[in-house]
This record gives structure tokens, C-alpha cells and sequence, in this order.
């Protein structure tokens, strides 16, 4: 990788070219992106926009502009600020879908493994683990005080004798605490064979390998099990 | 600020003679399913009269058969895992009124939260674990009912570029072989929250106490409403039918006041991602955009809600809030754990309002539930599974 | 003996198409569905007209009286085409009225079926009906027409009004993908109407693009440097209830302030127009073709809009498509001047 003076990576033109086509090769882009003249509906209902340098109007117009260097520039920080909520999608009056922009070009972040893409994910690593290796995405043992301090003290009544808390629940799936609910192994492992088909795995691998390895393990253990 | 309250409080119940259109130039993918299936290119979970089914009428005055019995539980990671009330109180009125169903183990996460928030998945990916799960289903002969709206919306996504996608279909069939499944789609992709609004007069029946002094704020989720609008239920008698009526319906049903605040449509902040990794953000937008105008613009003694993400995001925020002199507060719950509440359900061992981290005791204490006595049965009942004690649960699984 | 020339639709395409043939001594026969003559305008009690803000009974008053008072028109009004039928160059018409039912064979036909109002009640997002004091335009313009120029929640003055442009226009979720054409000009007509009625009021109007097209532009020149009109580039996005029993419009001003939360007294939704559901029942009916967007359609959009597909069936006005009263008028005359002919031409 070239660097400027200011120790900004320098991407040639022809990369930048390549991603956004791999954008528009996706099947739902030419869904996602229509016309767009500006009218500013979907920033003007956009949650982000409040809070954030986001704004789907751009997202679109950026799209529309054909210009790689334009689509390259949010391919960092940019996409990340979406809540995914999809209030763009539901009220744009030429049917375009900003949210669902975002999502393809997420995907090429991860799948191509860009730093920034790996910076973001670091702290959602403990979500992957979950979802990938036994089909959940949150456990009660991860409602700890320590993780979220800023819960407030009550987030403390949940790691205090949880197992017994979760017994309590009148749902047999519920009785455990180091998932939400208890997935039986067997279904585990077609959710293995999922992920290994769709290339999930793959897409871990590439933005954590330590984590992918952690994974694999746990994958290995139940499937031997 | 009474006249203020007075004209919010008008809304919710407004009724209209308004015409839905089905303008919008989409395909009705009902139909293209049903092509489909008669093609022999998808099996298709139908609703069928055991199931018991009710309509209601959607975005366009399409009419959405919503079955009520015979159901499989899909159940929400962020629910199960956070606020197991929610799913709990779901099936404390399935018995109550007498409806079969089965929760089991053979169920995976929808892994759409860690999509929305990650991108690490495709639609590939997505879809045949929606398949997955709704074969499961079908294998058992009973139909899906999800309690997540992330769930609810990106299934309703699966389906529709499934129905619009050979390359698709034929991917995930490949991947359904290896798993020795099927692909199966659901003749409707329905939300728990549509079923208790199908269902809302029969459950405002089972009503314990008197709500009529309890102003409600609705906060309605996003990927119920504005993903695939036109597969959401809206109503002529709730809010004149310009917004969608589920969680109001069933608030207005069991005598409760709705009231209206200036942010309705707003997200909760949830963000996916920003929950964990950019946590201000969701601070800042639960106290700025949701409970501060919720609490000074509509008085609201509790915040009903529809969907995971929202309850937590919405509840577990408000704390912090204090440090920034924000001082609203207001009781977060979903609208079937507020009607299981004023249904006489047990606030500890139903309800389970314990875990939630904002106060819901003046809640309790205005409804007129006696709090303190399911506290001390609750921890009697803790000390005797702490003893071995069996837990008397609502299902058991099939032996 | 004269010809007889039917014209379907008593609004101002329609009215003069009828008063010109008469001139010339046609026997006319108006079929209207109403129980009066003058179209959309007098239904919705149009006050003034654009450009020249005169009033709109000059106009729409001037076409009434001139085809009630001429022998050579028979009115039918409250009135229907029940059949219809070719006959070699003619046409066998039976219309129903609430004074009974006759065939009569026409040489020509002239059809100025007109438009609708598009219903904001029909686009969830407008709030129409929830909210009291959000009204489209011809509520409005009704209002304005007898005198009223407050909200309908208190019956007090506004402080402030939004007006929203291209509702039920250029919008694909109503299966609306056209511009309406006369709404902007409409929508700076009514903030000058209003401003001159408060000048103390506040109006703003938000707008995708500003469609003043021609001398119309005169307008908002007006609504600008002499009323301190102010004209926003961005669409609302939502409208939800504000403080002060108020309505906030919530969009982005693309161009300036970024996100904007604004709470208003009143908002008047510049609803556009539609082909209605009498296009259609035309087409039906009369054979004649329909177009994607649900107006009748011409032979020739450029080169004989007023010609339908079918020869001796004649279009006017808004039938085919969004136009001002100016326009319709123009129409009216091409139409009958070659309805003359045909019925000339083919009169044996």
C-alpha cells in the first residue's frame, strides 16, 4: 500500500473502480438505486442524519454519480453510520432503497476485509462468536456490569445468581445462561453447513482470524459431539 | 398542558372513512408465491382453518390472514437472552385462551441482527436459514409465528427475493439438500404482534384491571413497519389508518390511553451496531428523540413496545441519561407483556419485570398491582428451586 | 338540418367546446354528471385564477351563462352515457337522466371528462384525516372561496402555514410518476392569497422543484419579494403532532438548514391531479384507448391531442392528462373544430 505525506492511504483509481462495480454486479442494486432528484425525504426521516455526517440522499446521489472515486469515499466510516432502519426505503418516493445500498456495500467492506471494517467489528466480536457457533446471537451471561457500566446498577441483578433466575423462567428453552435459548446440537450443525455454503465462515475468517479460530473450535467440538 | 395532552390523546383512537390504494407499482408477491407453488418450485406453508385464522387489513387494503392457532414459536435471541418476560407472556396467553403450539430446541436465530449490525452475511446466507427454520415448522405441521421484528422484517425480505430470485431458490435448495430440508415458504410472514392484535378484544376480555387512567406512548419498530410496508396491518379505526395499528390496538382494547408525541415515527437507536460499539449514539437518541418527548409532550406512564431491540434499547438507556440532566423517565415493556400485566399475570414470574433496569413500580403502584407481594413470592419460589425444587412451567416439551 | 354534436363533461374544455359548436349552429347536447355545469372549478369553488389572479367566476361564470342561455346546447344534467354505439360514421348514444332515458345518433363526440383531485387520504404519510388542520389544496381554495381562512381544529387565524408541493405527484407509492403541472402555480397563488389576507402570517412552502412554468413564474417572484414567501427545496417527510395543538412538518432543506423540525398551525397539501375513475369507465364505455397513467389518450400526443384513437371521438381538456383552465379551454375549441368537421364531413 503507497502512502500520501499526510500517511493517508493512496487507493489507485482502478480499485475504487472495482468495488463499486462489484456493488452494481449485486442482484438487488439495480433494485436499491432508481432516480434520485434530491427532494430529501429519506434524510429528512433519517435517524442518523441527526446524530452523524450520514445522510441516504448522498448514499444515492453518490450511486447515481457512476464515479468509483465518489463511492469510495464511504466505504470507511460512511456506511457504518446507518441505523439499518430502513425509514429511507419505506418512504423515498421513487421506491429507492438507501438502507439496502448500505447493506451491499457493508458486505464488500467485510468480505474484503478492510481495516476500517475490522476496527468497527472489534467489539462486536463477542455477537459473532455467539451467532456462529451455537445459533444465537445475545446470551443472559453476556448482560454483565462490567460490559455495560453504563446500564446502570440494576444490570448487576442479572449476573447475580443467574442460573437460578433462569431456571425460574416457565419455558424449558429458557433454563440456560450461556444462551437465550437452548439450541439443540443437531440443529447446530445444519446452521454450520449454512454458514460453510454461504461462505460466512469465510467472510469471519478475513475480518477476525483469531476469532474465526476460536469458532472452528467450538464448531469441531459440537460436531464430533 | 391540558389542552396540550388532550389533543394528543385524541388521536390514537381517530377513526376514518379513507380509502386505501394500492398505488404503488409493486408485484403482489401473495400471488407470485402461489404461481410458484402450483409450478412445483416452492413449497408453500399454507394457513389452514385448524389454524384458526383472522384477517386483518394491511398498508393497501390487501387482507392478511393471520392464524392464531397451531403455531411454532420462533423465538427472539435479544428477548430469550434479555427480557425473557416477553416471550413468557406470549405463551401465558396462548394457555389462557386455550391455543396448541410448541417451543422447542430446533430453532436458530434469524441472524439478521448480526447482519444489520455486521454485514457479515449475504443474502444467501440469510435466506436459507430463514428456510431452515421455516421448514421446521412445516415438518411439524404447524405455522411460524415470530417474535422479533428484525426477524419479521428480514424474513419478509427473504421471502419476497425468493420469490423473485430463481438464482436464489436454486442456491438455497442446494443448501437444504445437505441439510436434508426443503424449500418451504410461508403463505404470510406474521409477527406476534399481529396475532395479539387479531386477538386484542378476546384478550381485553381476561382483563384484571382498570387502565383507563394509564397513558400509554407506543413506540412502534421499524423493521415491523418500514420494511415491506405493505405486509404491516393498519386499521381505520387507529389513528384514522395513517399509521400502522398494532401495540395501539391492543393498548386502546384494553381501555388504556394512547397518547401521541412528536417523534412516533422515530427508531428507538437501537442501530444494530451502535447498541454495542457506538453506545453514545444510542444514549443520545433514546433520551433526546424518544423518552424526553414522550414523557414532556405525552405524560406517558409507560412505553409500549413491539420488538426486541427497541424494549432494550429504550429501557437500558435511561439511566445514564441522568448524568446529562436528562431526568424523564418512563417504564419500558412490549404490548403483550402490558396486557399479560393488566391481565392478572404475575409481575415476577411472568411478567418478569425484574430484569428491566427503568422503574416500573409507579407503573404497578397507578394499575394497582400489588408488586411487593409477587416480589416476596417470587424470591420464596427462587428458595425453593434453590432447594431442588421443580419450576412450574406454562409448556413442557413433547415427550 | 344541423348536426348533432354530443360533448361528454360540462367543465370548462367542455363548456366551450359546446358554446363554439352552438356559435356555429350545432345541435349540442351536454351530458354532465353533476346537478350544475362548470366542472372542478365551481364543485370546489375555485376563488381566483392564475396568473392574473382574476377571479375565477369571470372565467368559469362567463362559460356557465354563455351555454345555459344558447338554445342550440341541451343540458343534461346529473346525467350519464349508459350505452354507446357505433354507427357507420355515427354514434348511437343513449344517455340517462333523472328525466328518463333517450337514444339519439350523434355525428360526433367530444369527450372532456376532466380530473379528479388526487385524495391525500389515499397516502398514509400525509396524516390527512388524523390531523384537523392539515387540508390539501381544494379544501383550501373551497375555504378561501367562502371567506374562511382559519384552521378547521379551533376556528382561530394561523400563525403559520405550510404548504407541501407534489402530494399524489412524482410519487411512484401512489402510482403517480407525473408532475400535476398547475399545483406549484396554485400553491404560490394561495401563499399570496393568504399573505394578503394576514400579512403577519408566516407561509412556507416546500418544494423538489418549483413548476411555474412560462409567465407563471411572475408568481413566486411575487410570493417572494413582496409577501417574504418562504420557499424551501426539500420534501416533508413526516408530519406528527407538535406542541400547541400544532402540526410539525419534519423534512431536509437540502440547500440550507440541514434536517428541519417546523410546527405549524395548518398544512395544505398540494394534492394533484388524476385521470379519476370516469377515465377508465370512458374508455370502457366509448372504446377508446387509456394511458399508463390512467388519462385518456391521445392519437397524437403532439400532433392531434385532441384527437382519441377512435375517428369521431374527440378529447378535451384534463382528460388526457394535468393542464391548467387556460389550457382546457384552448383544447375545448381545437376539440370542437374538428368535431365540426368530422360531423361535416360524414353528415350523410
Amino acid at each position: 500500500m503507497e502512502y500520501d505525506e499526510n500517511g493517508v492511504s493512496i487507493v489507485p483509481f482502478e480499485f475504487k473502480k472495482e468495488i463499486f462495480e462489484e456493488a452494481k454486479k449485486d442482484f438487488r442494486y439495480e433494485e436499491y438505486v432508481r432516480g434520485c432528484l434530491n427532494c430529501g425525504v429519506c434524510t429528512g426521516g433519517c435517524p442518523p442524519h441527526r446524530f452523524f455526517d450520514f445522510s441516504p440522499r448522498i448514499v444515492l446521489q453518490k450511486c447515481k454519480s457512476n464515479d468509483p472515486a465518489l463511492v469510495w469515499e464511504m466505504m470507511d466510516e460512511y456506511i457504518w453510520a446507518c441505523f439499518q432502519c430502513f425509514t429511507c426505503a419505506m418512504i423515498c418516493p421513487f421506491l429507492n432503497s438507501p438502507g439496502g445500498v448500505i447493506a451491499i456495500l457493508r458486505e464488500i467492506a467485510v468480505r474484503r476485509g478492510f481495516e476500517s471494517a475490522k476496527r468497527v467489528l472489534k467489539p462486536y466480536s463477542r455477537v459473532l462468536l455467539k451467532l456462529t457457533a451455537y445459533g444465537n446471537q445475545l446470551s443472559p451471561d453476556m448482560i454483565q456490569p462490567d460490559f455495560f457500566p453504563d446500564w446502570g446498577p440494576h444490570i448487576g441483578y442479572a449476573s447475580q445468581d443467574l442460573p437460578l433466575k433462569r431456571k425460574a423462567i416457565p419455558m424449558p428453552t429458557l433454563q440456560v445462561t450461556n444462551l437465550a435459548w437452548d439450541v439443540a446440537p443437531e440443529t447446530m450443525k445444519e446452521l454450520y453447513t449454512i454458514f460453510d455454503e454461504a461462505g460466512v465462515f469465510k467472510i469471519i475468517e478475513v475480518v477476525d482470524p483469531s476469532l474465526y479460530e476460536i469458532i472452528m473450535d467450538i464448531i469441531d467440538d459440537v460436531r464430533s459431539s | 398542558m391540558a389542552v396540550e395532552i388532550k389533543n394528543r390523546l385524541d388521536l390514537a383512537a381517530k377513526s376514518s372513512d379513507y380509502m386505501h390504494i394500492a398505488g404503488r407499482k409493486i408485484e403482489n408477491i401473495h400471488e407470485e408465491l402461489l404461481e410458484l407453488e402450483a409450478k412445483g418450485e416452492v413449497k408453500v406453508i399454507h394457513i389452514k382453518d385448524e389454524n384458526k385464522p383472522l384477517y386483518a387489513e394491511t398498508l393497501f387494503g390487501w387482507k392478511k390472514k393471520i392464524p392464531t392457532n397451531k403455531l411454532w414459536h420462533h423465538k427472539s435471541c435479544g428477548q430469550c437472552g434479555n427480557i425473557p418476560g416477553y416471550p413468557v407472556s406470549v405463551l401465558w396467553f396462548m394457555n389462557k385462551l386455550g391455543l396448541e403450539y410448541i417451543d422447542e430446541r430446533n430453532q436458530t436465530s434469524c441472524t439478521a441482527w448480526n447482519y444489520h449490525g455486521s454485514g457479515t452475511s449475504n443474502p444467501v446466507g440469510l435466506a436459507a436459514v430463514a428456510v431452515r427454520n421455516w421448514h421446521r415448522a412445516y415438518e411439524l405441521g404447524l405455522f411460524p409465528l415470530f417474535h422479533c421484528a428484525t426477524t419479521f422484517g428480514d424474513y419478509k425480505e427473504m421471502r419476497n427475493l425468493l420469490v423473485e430470485n430463481k438464482e436464489l431458490r436454486d442456491e438455497v435448495k442446494k443448501i437444504m439438500n445437505k441439510i436434508g430440508r426443503e424449500l418451504v415458504i410461508p403463505e404470510e410472514i406474521v409477527h406476534y404482534s399481529e396475532w395479539v392484535h387479531v386477538l386484542r378484544f378476546e384478550i381485553a376480555k381476561l382483563k384484571k384491571y382498570d387502565l383507563s387512567d394509564v397513558i400509554v406512548t407506543v413506540h412502534p419498530a421499524c423493521h415491523c413497519y418500514k420494511m415491506i410496508p405493505e405486509d404491516c396491518i393498519y386499521d381505520k379505526e387507529i389513528y384514522a389508518g395513517k399509521r400502522t395499528a398494532v401495540s395501539t390496538g391492543i393498548a386502546l382494547a384494553l381501555g388504556a390511553k394512547v397518547a401521541d408525541y412528536s417523534t412516533w415515527y422515530d427508531c428507538c437507536g437501537f442501530g444494530f451496531r451502535h447498541i454495542l460499539t457506538e453506545r453514545e449514539a444510542s444514549r443520545s437518541f433514546v433520551m433526546d428523540r424518544k423518552i424526553r418527548p414522550m414523557v414532556r409532550e405525552a405524560n406517558s406512564d409507560v412505553c409500549i413496545t413491539q420488538d426486541t431491540g427497541c424494549t432494550t434499547t429504550l429501557d437500558k438507556n435511561q439511566w445514564i441519561g441522568k448524568a446529562m440532566g436528562y431526568t424523564e423517565q418512563v417504564p419500558v415493556m412490549s404490548d403483550v407483556m402490558f396486557a399479560a400485566l393488566a391481565c392478572g399475570a404475575d409481575v415476577f414470574k411472568i411478567v418478569q419485570l425484574q430484569w428491566h433496569t427503568t422503574d416500573w413500580r409507579p407503573l404497578c403502584e397507578k394499575i394497582g398491582i400489588d408488586w411487593k407481594k409477587s416480589e416476596e413470592e417470587y424470591k420464596a419460589y427462587l428458595e425453593e428451586l434453590r432447594a431442588g425444587g421443580k419450576t412450574v412451567n406454562l409448556y413442557e416439551y413433547p415427550s | 338540418m344541423p348536426e348533432n354534436i354530443l360533448v361528454i363533461g360540462g367543465g370548462p374544455a367542455g363548456l366551450h367546446a359546446a358554446n363554439e359548436l352552438a356559435e356555429l349552429g350545432v345541435s349540442v347536447s351536454l351530458v354532465e354528471r353533476d346537478a350544475f355545469i362548470g366542472g372542478n372549478p365551481k364543485k370546489f369553488k375555485y376563488k381566483f385564477l392564475f396568473p392574473d389572479l382574476q377571479p375565477a367566476e369571470n372565467v368559469i361564470g362567463e362559460l356557465i351563462k354563455k351555454a345555459e342561455s344558447n338554445k342550440n346546447i341541451r343540458i343534461y344534467y346529473s346525467s350519464e352515457v349508459t350505452d354507446f354505439k357505433e354507427n357507420g360514421k355515427k354514434f348511437d348514444v343513449t344517455i340517462k337522466s333523472p328525466k328518463g332515458t333517450e337514444t339519439k345518433t350523434f355525428n360526433s363526440v367530444i369527450v372532456a371528462t376532466g380530473f379528479e383531485h388526487f385524495d391525500p387520504a389515499t397516502d398514509s404519510k400525509y396524516s390527512y384525516q388524523l390531523f384537523d388542520d392539515v387540508i390539501d389544496i381544494k379544501d383550501l381554495e373551497k375555504m378561501m372561496g367562502e371567506g374562511n381562512f382559519n384552521r378547521p381544529s379551533n376556528g382561530k387565524p394561523p400563525r403559520n402555514v405550510a404548504i407541501i408541493l407534489c402530494v399524489g405527484s412524482r410519487d411512484r407509492h401512489v402510482g403517480n410518476q407525473y408532475c400535476s403541472r398547475v399545483c406549484c402555480t396554485v400553491s404560490v397563488k394561495q401563499a399570496i392569497e393568504l399573505k394578503e389576507h394576514f400579512p403577519e402570517m408566516e407561509v412556507y412552502i416546500f418544494y423538489m422543484d418549483i413548476r411555474t412554468y412560462g409567465f407563471y413564474e411572475d408568481l413566486y417572484w411575487k410570493a417572494m419579494e413582496e409577501h417574504d414567501v418562504q420557499i424551501v427545496k426539500g420534501r416533508v417527510a413526516e408530519i406528527t403532532s407538535g406542541p400547541d395543538n400544532t402540526v410539525i412538518c419534519k423534512g431536509e432543506d437540502t440547500l440550507l438548514r440541514g434536517p428541519f423540525e417546523i410546527p405549524f398551525d395548518m398544512v395544505v397539501l398540494a394534492s394533484g391531479m388524476e385521470g379519476g375513475p370516469q377515465s377508465p369507465e370512458m374508455s370502457k364505455k366509448l372504446g377508446i384507448e387509456l394511458d399508463e397513467h390512467g388519462f385518456l389518450k391521445p392519437a397524437n400526443i403532439t400532433l392531434s391531442p385532441f384527437k382519441s384513437n377512435k375517428d369521431g371521438i374527440f378529447l378535451a381538456g384534463a382528460c388526457t392528462g394535468p393542464k391548467a383552465i387556460v389550457d382546457a379551454i384552448v383544447e375545448g375549441g381545437a376539440a370542437a373544430m374538428n368535431a365540426y368537421i368530422y360531423a361535416k364531413k360524414n353528415a350523410q
